[in-house]
């Protein structure tokens, strides 16, 4: 049983795969807390309101090579994504969902251990608590262990978020185990020490954390009734958060001249109609914008939409969030620096490309922006969807088209090889070409094509 | 190296040797920093301090205005 390389930093127990599904192995060593879990209601009432992962018991442990101890099957997740794809909502949710879990741990004399934002993942288009053995039975007078990964893991994103600028979150890539709150307490503006919580929470944390205390006596003083204030301090505190305010370039990106609405309804005819004559099981949405056409599939296809703009994608998880929409995950993921392999040796959180597979793959209105904009060659792209797609649904959008041309407008124009022709053959090499329609009354070309 | 004990005396001894011993484990399961105590118990009063006056100013407000001091009004949830 070889654990996930992403589990290694609690010795209660470790999950691995075998046979295609994930499983939990919990020592012995946990019992205390697991029981108490189990039998006090805790588990129940956390999985009834959907706020933990489901489990079950494994009794049949001869198919696994285990000496003592316990095996648990969770329900699976179909998507692993990590917090620095998510957009501010998503965090501020995951962050909401942490601590309302530990107030109500806290009423079944349990307490969360950690906090880390890696302990929560995007199922049915809500949060959801997957670390199962973060439990632990409540010592009376013990501070919250976890307080200040919370703030590192949760709390500096969200700020980042809040007082710098929408983008910021994927600084997360760079500090996974957590933002020090002394480098963020040098980010954040000076206008933030004027307000109370991050003053408290940040600043002055940032202060404290370089010293090397002496164990005091009166360590064991924390009352129950002080760690309730706190979380709900910290609870009041997330929940006044919001998003700042930015402009960016997809905006009105569909309310331009030649891209009105006949073209957006045209272009939708066109998915549909290409949609109907494949097999798939799960989309993925590239450059998703608004999410428009991700909207398009039904509820039994899973479809995750990317799309670099932080804002986009925090729209589309908020409607997803209101019309409770379930098939549809949203993430934040700039295809020229998509998400890496990092933590211990390179291998602890997979690459956004090992985990991105395709039954359907859409790149539409995107083409032009990798190989215009960002000089990606077109055999480049095509090699790149081929890893990706067995089914691919990409727009073509000509030097002709008026958005192109605004990207070509202060810069010598050196795409001689970006031609329909030449988008066909090279596409061709790689795929079957079984489609291809104009969109409207535009210059630009729909093409569906399947993976050779 | 914890051994595990299956008669049924010797897993109730084991079990409270056990527990103590886990105590120090998860505290340490991961490093809560220097000075964190102390951080979280001045934060606590503060917000504690904070949470009363702003209860009293809620409830003097609700005794001018004649409003029930019910609920604050719907909170987003995770959910």
């Amino acid at each position: 049983m070889q654990p996930l390389p992403s589990s290694y930093r609690d010795n209660n127990g470790f999950v691995f795969k075998q046979d295609g599904n994930i499983y939990r192995c919990i020592h012995p060593g946990y019992e205390p807390h697991y029981s108490r879990l189990m039998s006090s209601g805790l588990y129940l009432e956390l999985v009834k309101q959907a706020r933990l992962i489901p489990h079950r018991e494994i009794t049949e442990k001869e198919n696994f090579d285990i000496k003592d101890g316990r095996i648990i099957m969770p329900e699976q997740v179909p998507f692993i994504s990590y917090p620095y794809e998510w957009s501010f909502d998503m965090w501020k949710d995951a962050a909401l969902l942490t601590l309302q879990i530990a107030n109500t741990s806290l009423k079944k004399e349990m307490i969360l251990k950690d906090a880390s934002s890696f302990n929560i993942q995007f199922v049915k288009g809500k949060p959801l608590f997957i670390d199962t053995l973060s439990f632990e039975n409540y010592t009376a007078g013990a501070p919250w262990i976890a307080y200040r990964q919370f703030c590192e893991c949760f709390l500096a994103p969200l700020l980042l978020m809040h007082y710098c600028h929408p983008a910021t979150g994927r600084l997360f890539t760079v500090y996974p185990n957590g933002i020090p709150m002394n480098v963020l307490s040098t980010l954040l503006p000076r206008r933030s020490k004027w307000h109370m919580n991050t003053l408290l929470h940040v600043h002055l944390q940032a202060k404290f954390s370089g010293r090397q205390k002496q164990k005091t006596t009166a360590e064991n003083n924390f009352s129950k009734q002080k760690l309730e204030i706190l979380l709900k301090g910290l609870e009041n505190f997330v929940q006044k958060l919001t998003l700042k305010k930015t402009k960016t370039t997809w905006d009105d990106y569909y309310t331009g001249t030649i891209l009105g609405n006949e073209y957006l309804n045209a272009k939708t005819a066109l998915v549909k109609s290409f949609v109907s004559e494949i097999k798939f099981n799960n989309v993925i949405d590239l450059g998703a914008n608004d999410g428009h056409f991700s909207l398009l599939f039904t509820e039994d296809k899973q479809v995750i939409a990317t799309d670099a703009d932080p804002n986009c994608i925090n729209e589309l998880y908020l409607k997803i969030k209101k019309e409770k929409i379930e098939n549809i995950l949203p993430l934040v993921n700039d295809l020229m620096t998509p998400s890496p392999a990092i933590g211990w040796n390179n291998a602890e959180r997979d690459s956004i490309s090992n985990r991105l597979n395709g039954g359907l793959v859409m790149a539409l209105a995107l083409v032009h922006h990798l190989a215009i904009a960002s000089n990606v060659p077109l055999s480049f792209i095509a090699g790149w969807l081929t890893s990706m797609a067995d089914n691919l649904i990409i727009e073509f959008v000509p030097k002709s088209d008026e958005k192109v041309k605004l990207l070509l407008q202060n810069r010598k124009d050196i795409f001689d090889n970006y031609t329909l022709e030449n988008f066909r053959s090279i596409f061709a090499e790689r795929f079957f070409l079984i489609k291809e329609e104009k969109v409207g009354n535009t210059e630009r070309v729909l093409f569906l094509m399947k993976r050779k | 190296m914890q051994r595990y004990i299956s008669e049924p005396n010797g897993l109730v001894l084991l079990n409270s040797y056990r527990l103590k011993l886990n105590m120090q484990f998860f505290i340490l399961y991961i490093d809560p920093g220097s000075g964190s105590y102390l951080l979280q118990l001045i934060i606590a009063a503060v917000l504690g301090v904070s949470f009363f006056f702003k209860n009293f100013w809620y409830k003097v407000k609700s005794f001018f205005t004649g409003t029930k001091p019910g609920k604050e009004k719907e909170k987003d949830t995770a959910d």
